[in-house]
């Protein structure tokens, strides 16, 4: 198979993927309430200088 | 028709090699062959094509090529170190990333602002040291195609893109931000986090694989040199009644050189004067000498071990066989199809899956309603944590605890290549002279007619013997000496050329060559002389007569030993599963003796170099894979045609290097041993693989859910680490059969 045939075949099953994937993210995903909580939780603030022990 | 060898640059892979083949071929009137292992082109083009079209015709295949340079001067370095471009960047990208891994993973290090250093110092190891698999990425791209580099590519341009993302326009930029110690699992929208540590430590990691490979491949061309190197260099050409010595370059066909004794013959030619014994065992692994007179051939190359010769030269230069073998061994590397790696072949299917999991998520996710950042989150993460840092261990870390164990049982294992061959392996061949036996002739027996003690033979023959340079004579000779110590000195001795020696001893009349001779000169010989001659004959013994007064009064046994170990090391192969076969230069008869001696079924007697190489070719076209063990100069393009060429350390460097596995020392049961380490070792690489990828693999379902956090993909990146190496470890347990 021609190289480029290859790559639009592959692009083209990305496509059917991605068309898929939205289906079944909005059939069977979960409830976007509560997917994203704020802050990140694996990163935190170091307190300012000074703010230590206030 | 003119012949260029380009090197060529770019090649990742046996399928890039045959692409730069393909391509130009296609050129009108060009013929070309691509070594993935030397990484060159040998092309052959007529008058209407130029060499730097051949360039360009490569590098629109997307590689480099380069011509040949003037050769440097014969004393000069003769290669540039393949690995030393690879070690530079690995120290840099080294000295950059200890840093980045350190401040990510130790939270006492994560000064505010730490976030901004890690990537002025990541950055450059992902953009700068990840070049080479960047640009190869780049090149299977246009062919439609995906290694382990592509992996590699898309792993660390993702984490690097998505690092930069969430510094600039995420949290992660801001200052006092740190990497908390945890591994819970939460979902986040991304932006919080850097995997700088990620990108660089793989890279990093991938460029020391990458770099111990290198420094382990195949150094081609050295094969070649060698046995050019075995050719005599000047020559006495004989020009009227004078003598001249001219450099062996200025040899024409036709001219008449003068040889003597220990001298190498300088060209192919015909005897025209004088008579002399000629090892020829580096074109024909015969072990004793061969007796030329005027109108015989020789070949350049071989020694004249005794004697003065005059030859007129009939081939020189390339026409020469000595020219012949090293265009043979340098056809069967060039020729010699190179597996793929292991990892590119496992890539070239995880990629593309790894890509549309990478694109399923994200559709999942935006399809779920979640905001397009925590969608992307969670693509993005796919493709970070799909990159496994251990892939880049996987292979040099096993190689270099199996080459290592390897070394110090006597074996030698040249790259990872062979590791490939070690395990389809069915069929040994084994070479005669040198590899199963000792390659000198030994005194066997003694035998004494009637009225005669075996050791007064030993001793008068022994004494007749000590003058003579030749192989069976110095046999006769020390095995005299070891049993009787003192032997009496020959009085007159004279060398009856082809047929044996005359002379006295104590006052005797002595003859001492082939049954025949003492027949000719009227001797009595014995029937039980003639059967016992007939017998030993047919187990491969050379029989050397010995008469004096009229009458044949014994008969010395000589052969190549047999090694001590080579029976046991037969039956070793036999039980790996390996079919051994015997080939030699030797008549059937010597041959069918030896194999009968350690357990070889199958023979393959009077051959030549070149049949060698066309046993081998022969074998492979029935669908066997073939090793070939030997030592000889003869056995160089063999061993280079072979699937998994051995050579004994005793013999000779061409053999050496053209081979891939070299044992040290002379003992065959070390060739079982390399076959089963190199197994071994071979399996260990592919349990690293599956385990260096088992735990990114664990980790996909994570990072598709969203919940990939620094933490996580940093553990399974030190977990799989960890295993591969301490996999890679267990093979210093290895032991030796012997």
């Amino acid at each position: 198979m021609p190289v480029i045939a290859k790559i639009a075949a592959f692009a083209a099953v990305l496509v059917a993927v991605f068309a898929i994937s939205v289906w079944a993210g909005g059939t069977f995903g979960p409830n976007p309430d509560i997917a994203v909580p704020h802050p990140p939780s694996t990163s935190e603030h170091l307190p300012s200088h000074g703010g230590a022990g206030q | 028709m003119t012949s260029v060898e380009l090197s060529i640059g770019g090649m990742t892979c046996a399928s890039c090699a045959a692409r730069v083949e393909k391509k130009l071929n296609k050129l009108d009137n060009v013929t070309a062959t691509v070594n993935f292992a030397t990484e060159k082109a040998r092309v052959e083009f007529g008058e209407h094509v130029t060499p730097e079209q051949l360039v360009a015709a490569v590098e629109a295949a997307g590689y480099q090529a380069r011509l040949p340079e003037p050769t440097p001067a014969a004393d000069g370095p003769l290669d540039d170190d393949p690995a030393a471009a690879l070690r530079q960047r690995l120290l840099i990208c080294l000295a950059l990333s200890i840093p980045v891994i350190a401040m990510a993973m130790v939270p006492v290090l994560q000064f505010p602002n730490w976030q901004w250093l890690s990537l002025t110092l990541a950055a450059p190891v992902v953009v700068w040291g990840a070049w080479p698999f960047h640009r190869a990425a780049c090149a299977n791209l246009r062919h439609g195609t995906a290694t382990m580099d592509t992996l590699i590519s898309v792993g660390t341009l993702a984490a690097l893109g998505w690092s930069v993302y969430a510094l600039f326009w995420g949290s992660a930029g801001t200052p006092g931000m740190t990497h908390a110690f945890e591994l819970t699992i939460a979902r986040t929208d991304g932006t919080g986090n850097i995997y700088l540590e990620a990108a660089a430590g793989v890279t990093t990691f991938i460029l020391a694989g990458r770099y111990f490979e290198a420094r382990a491949k195949r150094r081609a061309g050295a094969a070649l040199r060698a046995l050019l190197e075995m050719g005599a260099k000047e020559v006495s050409v004989r020009r009227g009644v004078v003598e001249q010595r001219i450099p062996i370059e200025q040899l024409g066909i036709g001219d008449e050189f003068v040889v003597r004794p220990g001298e190498k013959i300088a060209a192919d030619g015909l005897v025209i004067e004088g008579s002399a014994a000629i090892d020829a065992s580096m074109l024909t692994g015969e072990s004793v000498p061969v007796e030329v007179q005027p109108g015989d051939q020789v070949v350049g190359a071989t020694v004249n071990v005794d004697g003065r010769l005059v030859v007129r030269a009939n081939r020189v230069g390339a026409d020469t066989q000595l020219a012949q073998m090293a265009r043979m061994v340098e056809e069967a590397q060039n020729g010699k199809a190179q597996a793929q790696r292991l990892a590119d072949r496992i890539s070239a299917v995880f990629v593309p899956i790894v890509i549309a999991l990478s694109v399923a998520t994200l559709g999942f996710w935006i399809g779920a309603g979640v905001p397009t950042a925590a969608a992307f989150t969670a693509a993005v993460a796919v493709l970070i944590i799909a990159c496994p840092c251990a892939l880049g261990l996987a292979t040099p870390t096993a190689l270099m605890v199996g080459t290592g164990r390897g070394a110090q049982l006597g074996i030698l294992i040249k790259g990872p290549e062979v590791l490939e061959s070690t395990r389809r392996v069915d069929t040994v061949i084994l070479d005669k002279t040198g590899t199963v036996t000792t390659g000198t002739m030994t005194l066997f027996d003694v035998f004494a007619v009637d009225g005669e003690q075996p050791d007064e033979v030993l001793r008068v023959a022994g004494a007749l013997e000590s003058p003579s340079e030749h192989p069976i004579a110095r046999a006769i000779a020390t095995a005299a000496r070891d049993k009787l110590g003192e032997l009496p000195v020959a009085d007159t001795f004279r060398n009856l050329r082809g047929l044996g020696l005359e002379g006295t001893v104590d006052g005797r009349a002595v003859v001492l060559g082939r049954v025949r001779l003492l027949a000719d000169r009227s001797y009595e010989v014995p029937d039980e002389l003639t059967s016992t001659t007939r017998r030993a004959e047919s187990d491969g013994r050379t029989v050397v007569a010995v008469g004096w007064d009229g009458r044949a009064r014994g008969l010395l046994m000589v052969a190549d030993a047999v090694k001590s170990t080579s029976a046991e090391a037969v039956s070793l192969l036999k039980a790996l599963g390996l079919s051994p076969i015997m080939v030699t230069g030797d008549n059937e008869a010597v041959a069918r003796a030896v194999a009968a001696q350690v357990g070889i079924d199958e023979v393959i007697a009077g051959v030549l170099p070149q049949d060698k190489v066309e046993t081998v070719k022969r074998l492979q076209n029935d669908g066997r894979v073939v090793a070939m063990v030997g030592d000889g100069v003869n056995d160089a393009a063999a061993l280079a045609q072979a699937d998994l060429g051995v050579a004994m350390g005793s013999g000779t460097d061409v053999a050496i290097e053209a081979s891939d596995v070299t044992i040290v020392g002379d003992d065959l049961r070390a060739v079982p041993d390399a076959i089963r380490l190199s197994r071994r070792t071979l399996s260990t690489i592919k349990g690293n693989l599956f385990w260096a990828f088992a735990y990114n693999v664990a980790a996909l379902p994570l990072a598709a859910a969203g919940l990939l956090n620094p933490m996580i993909a940093g553990a399974a990146m030190a977990f799989s680490s960890v295993f591969v190496v301490t996999n890679s470890l267990r093979l210093r347990a290895f032991t030796p059969s012997r």
